[in-house]
């Protein structure tokens, strides 16, 4: 083939590839999972954050929509409206879990992060927008019928998954390595003072807000907080990399599931984050992991036994 | 990438039309998204300083999200957020009831991270000062239904904050933080120091 010829169809190549539809679903039900989990966390401040009788005013919040306003609260107001759309999409968030009408509960998914992000911007946090952005591509993607309800109910979990279109999970690699990479970035751009540059910032952390256990203590570490500062710039530069490299994949699952678990210990109330980051590895899964990781645990238990 | 669960790319003419109509759309859809995610790893820029592209910014909010990962916050020198509102009533008596609608309930503690986001951006974020002014219109609005139907005397929304110390002077004298007050009303959104 010529190279011209070579290079027009690398696109195609690229994102047409066929792989194992078993990574999908994984990706779909760590997805719902997460998406289940948040909803139920938010469930008990529904009112206060999206109804008319809550803290953000709904005519004020649809002005600030630049360059629109979308959000399915903007009919949705009284506190039983609200109620009932988080009851629907709940009801969705299982039928995706379940995968039964996949597309459609994907794409129910997407509406309901648009529209909270929309209604109360100013609650938002750092894994609405992870799972804004993976619920979008949830829904160009393949849904990954061989884990699914319908399959199990036909009998299907014997037969062979099928060969499907990667280029859901090739957006959806792209993205972690977006996430790691801009933070890192940005943090390197900030101006003075930069703690991030300086080694100190793991010391500003674990005195703030954020922190569960903040105290004098934290002034008594300040080399290992330093080293932990530029530790977790790297690794966070390492992990996609890793990820995305056949052999290094779970080491850099490893590492990213230790950052994220060491976040959750000596944070506060984010832990949600730390698990729609872990879902986001799963799109970095092959089809031989679907043979490895069960040989590898019925080894493990058999060597106990 | 490299190689993959891999196998072919199915033979191209074997499709209908209308599969390769709706495969050329994607294809085009996942080169445009991939290529933008790919010029997103660069920081994003101060918005203040070009004509925001509407496409774009449509693009960002039904497709993309505004890619902007902070994962961290850049400069956690805040420690403590307590805000609650203080009622005078016409005898001079003052009452503190809480500031979360509906029902002037109390600011949850142990603290929620998004009640935190919320009220940190509400009485900091300069770009959206109007959804501060609104909510201390609701106050205020609120207030007599609380109050067995009438307005109470002055009211005002008190908020606590300690700020970090920088590590030097803390190293110093073993202090941490700096405390600081705030009460904020409909007439004073940005809030006098107390």
């Amino acid at each position: 083939m010529p190279p011209l010829a070579a290079w027009l169809r690398f696109p195609a190549r690229l994102f047409f590839r066929q792989v194992d539809e078993r990574i999908y679903a994984a990706v779909r039900m760590g997805f719902a999972a997460v998406a289940l989990l948040n909803l139920l966390f938010l469930w008990p401040d529904r009112q206060v954050f999206f109804s008319d009788a809550g803290l953000i005013d709904a005519d004020v919040a649809q002005a600030h929509g630049y360059p629109a306003y979308f959000s399915i609260f903007a009919f949705a107001r009284s506190a039983q409206a609200v109620s009932c759309y988080l009851l629907a999409t709940a009801a969705a968030l299982v039928l995706l879990l379940a995968g039964v009408a996949t597309r459609l509960a994907a794409f129910w998914a997407l509406v309901w992060q648009l529209s909270y992000i929309a209604r109360a911007p100013l609650v938002t946090t750092g894994w609405d927008m992870v799972l804004h952005v993976f619920a979008l591509l949830l829904v160009v993607s393949p849904p990954g019928h061989c884990w699914s309800l319908p399959a199990l109910l036909r009998g299907g979990g014997k037969a062979r998954p099928a060969q499907v279109s990667a280029h859901g999970l090739v957006l959806m690699r792209l993205q972690v390595l977006v996430i790691y990479w801009q933070a890192v970035l940005t943090r390197l751009t900030k101006p003075e003072p930069n703690f991030w540059n300086n080694g100190d910032f793991m010391s500003y952390f674990l005195l703030s807000h954020h922190a569960r256990w903040p105290g004098p203590w934290v002034l008594e570490f300040g080399p290992l907080l330093t080293l932990a500062t530029y530790t977790t710039q790297l690794a966070e530069l390492a992990i996609p990399v890793l990820l995305w490299v056949r052999k290094t994949r779970w080491w850099g699952a490893l590492l990213g599931c230790s950052l994220h678990a060491g976040i959750s210990v000596f944070t506060r109330d984010i832990e949600v984050f730390s698990l729609a980051m872990m879902m986001t590895y799963l799109a970095f899964l092959r089809a031989e992991d679907f043979h490895a990781i069960p040989d590898r645990v019925r080894r493990w238990f058999a060597r106990r036994a | 990438m490299s190689g993959d669960d891999a196998a072919e790319t199915p033979p191209a003419g074997a499709l209908p039309v209308m599969r390769k109509v709706g495969a050329a759309l994607l294809l085009a859809f996942c080169c445009w998204h991939a290529v933008f995610l790919l010029a997103s790893i660069a920081p994003p820029k101060n918005a203040a300083n070009g004509k925001p592209n509407t496409a774009l910014a449509l693009y960002k909010l039904f497709v993309s999200g505004p890619q902007q990962w902070n994962l961290f916050e850049s400069i956690p020198d805040h420690h403590w957020l307590d805000p609650r509102i203080v009622v005078e009533d016409s005898r001079g008596g003052r009452t503190t009831i809480g500031c979360v609608l509906p029902g002037f309930t109390a600011y949850p503690r142990p603290e929620k991270a998004r009640y935190y986001n919320l009220f940190f951006r509400l009485l900091t974020n300069a770009e959206r000062p109007s959804l501060f002014a609104a909510y201390l219109r609701r106050v205020e609005a609120g207030l007599p239904a609380w109050h067995d139907g009438a307005l109470p005397g002055r009211w005002e929304l008190v908020v606590d904050v300690e700020w970090t110390r920088t590590l030097l002077h803390s190293r110093r004298d073993g202090g941490l933080y700096v405390p600081a007050t705030r009460s904020f009303d409909v007439a004073n959104p940005r809030g006098i120091v107390r």
